[in-house]
């Protein structure tokens, strides 16, 4: 039976595939342990599909929020950890932005003040000397979210010639135009066409509802009552565009 | 006397807001150019064309897009980008971006008015006194304005400030992380305390909400 953290409630498993990623590691210890074999598999992308919204972006998203959690908790003191964003004095503006909703909801606060602080005191010593004005640059969590984004888009280019996996991705809202382009990147000839016209389907489906969202405002329908994926295809047609 | 535009007043007004004028500044001139763009531009043919040729707006900016919450707006536009995105699917290729998010376009602008605007008046005495009891540019922009002054070194008053604000923030962390000790958990936090991690986030990397 797998053992679960006390801190995180994690699977052990699962820790030791984010300590992996969070020290450095050689090169045979990354060979042998690629993240595809860790983080999510098949049956949860298929449960990603049911929901809305792109799966890719679901795992990377789910992934860092978990990265997060475990560093800044279980990893606060490890040099691991710590020594890249002192390198780096925080994160990129994307994902600083995905700290500072997380420290308004799951990351613990303390650790937060705790790591900024002693950025801060990196910025102050710089100024202190006149040494120029350091930047935020080499964001850790950047290559990070690379690295799960290659491993959910693998995932759904390998099994994008499956029939259960074709069917769920018919009935959902597909890819974002991002992953999009990485998944067709890594499709040859026929396996690419499945995806095209999966998601020719599927944006006509979110056009046929976006027309019916404009319709619906003219003032001769007005009383037309609205579905709520008529009411919400503005949002997902923005979010098709550019990701979660 | 030098003559002072719209941007330097702005500039000054934004000094008495939290958090760095430059970033609420820009974030309040690319939110009402988005509004405006959805309320009253969604037929402009030029516009039009430029969101067309961006593919819709980069990832920050449509973001602002589904906050700002203009349905009707959104919906058009959107409605026809992914017309065309559907057809290039129907041809088994994938749509080209052939020019930036026209949101960003605005931003780039707009940031080298208001840096070109502070430098030119780092001098000025009404300006020097809004600035300080502002709470300071964020990192990115004061790397920004030094880029700006190139061979001029920045001036030692606004280092100062700068300095005086970096200490002010890292005093309200070590106060945020002492209160949270058993020995002072009847001490309530301060405001600016309470938002310390924000506040420190955004000084490094400008406002990102």
């Amino acid at each position: 039976m797998r053992r679960r953290n006390r801190l995180s409630g994690w699977d052990d498993r699962l820790i030791e595939g984010f300590l992996d990623v969070l020290s450095p590691m050689s090169e045979r210890t990354r060979k042998n342990l690629h993240p595809r074999a860790k983080f999510v598999g098949y049956p949860e992308l298929l449960k990603l599909l049911e929901k809305s919204g792109c799966p890719v972006c679901s795992i990377s998203q789910r992934s860092l929020i978990q990265y997060l959690n475990l560093a800044f908790v279980e990893q606060l003191t490890a040099p691991e950890f710590r020594e890249p964003l002192q390198e780096s004095l925080g994160y990129c503006p994307k994902h600083s932005g995905l700290v500072r909703r997380a420290a308004q909801k799951k990351l613990p606060r303390m650790a937060v003040a705790v790591v900024y602080e002693d950025l801060l005191g990196q910025v102050e010593m710089r100024f202190e000397k006149r040494d120029g004005i350091p930047i935020p640059s080499n964001c850790p969590l950047c290559s990070l979210e690379t690295e799960f984004e290659e491993y959910a888009v693998q995932l759904v280019a390998d099994y994008c010639s499956d029939q259960e996996f074709q069917r769920q991705y018919l009935a959902s809202d597909g890819v974002c135009l991002p992953h999009l382009r990485l998944i067709t990147a890594k499709l040859r000839g026929d396996r690419g066409k499945f995806l095209f016209a999966a998601q020719k389907q599927i944006l006509d489906r979110l056009l046929a509802q976006l027309h019916e969202l404009i319709r619906k405002q003219d003032h001769r329908f007005l009383k037309e009552a609205m579905s709520e994926a008529e009411a919400s295809s503005w949002k997902r047609a923005v979010h098709f565009l550019v990701g979660e | 006397m030098r003559e002072k535009f719209s941007t330097y007043y702005e500039l000054r007004d934004a000094c008495c807001r939290a958090g760095c004028p430059v970033c609420r500044l820009l974030d309040h001139r690319v939110h009402s150019y988005l509004e405006s763009l959805f309320y009253e531009s969604v037929n402009d043919p030029s516009v039009r064309e430029r969101v067309r040729g961006a593919l819709g707006f980069c990832r920050n900016h449509a973001l602002k897009v589904v906050t700002i919450g203009d349905a009707l707006g959104a919906a058009i536009i959107h409605e026809d980008l992914l017309r065309i995105i559907a057809k290039s699917f129907a041809e088994n290729r994938l749509p080209r971006q052939s020019n930036e998010c026209p949101a960003c376009t605005q931003h780039r602008q707009f940031e080298q008015r208001c840096i070109d605007t502070l430098v030119e008046y780092f001098d000025d005495d009404e300006f020097q006194r809004a600035f300080k009891t502002s709470d300071g540019v964020c990192l990115p922009h004061l790397h920004r304005i030094s880029l700006q002054v190139k061979e001029k070194a920045l001036p030692e008053w606004l280092i100062t400030v700068e300095l005086q604000k970096l200490r002010q923030r890292r005093r309200r962390l070590s106060e945020f992380l002492r209160k949270q000790e058993v020995q002072a958990k009847n001490e309530s936090l301060s405001e600016g305390e309470a938002t310390a991690c924000e506040d420190a986030i955004d000084f490094l990397v400008g406002t990102t909400d």
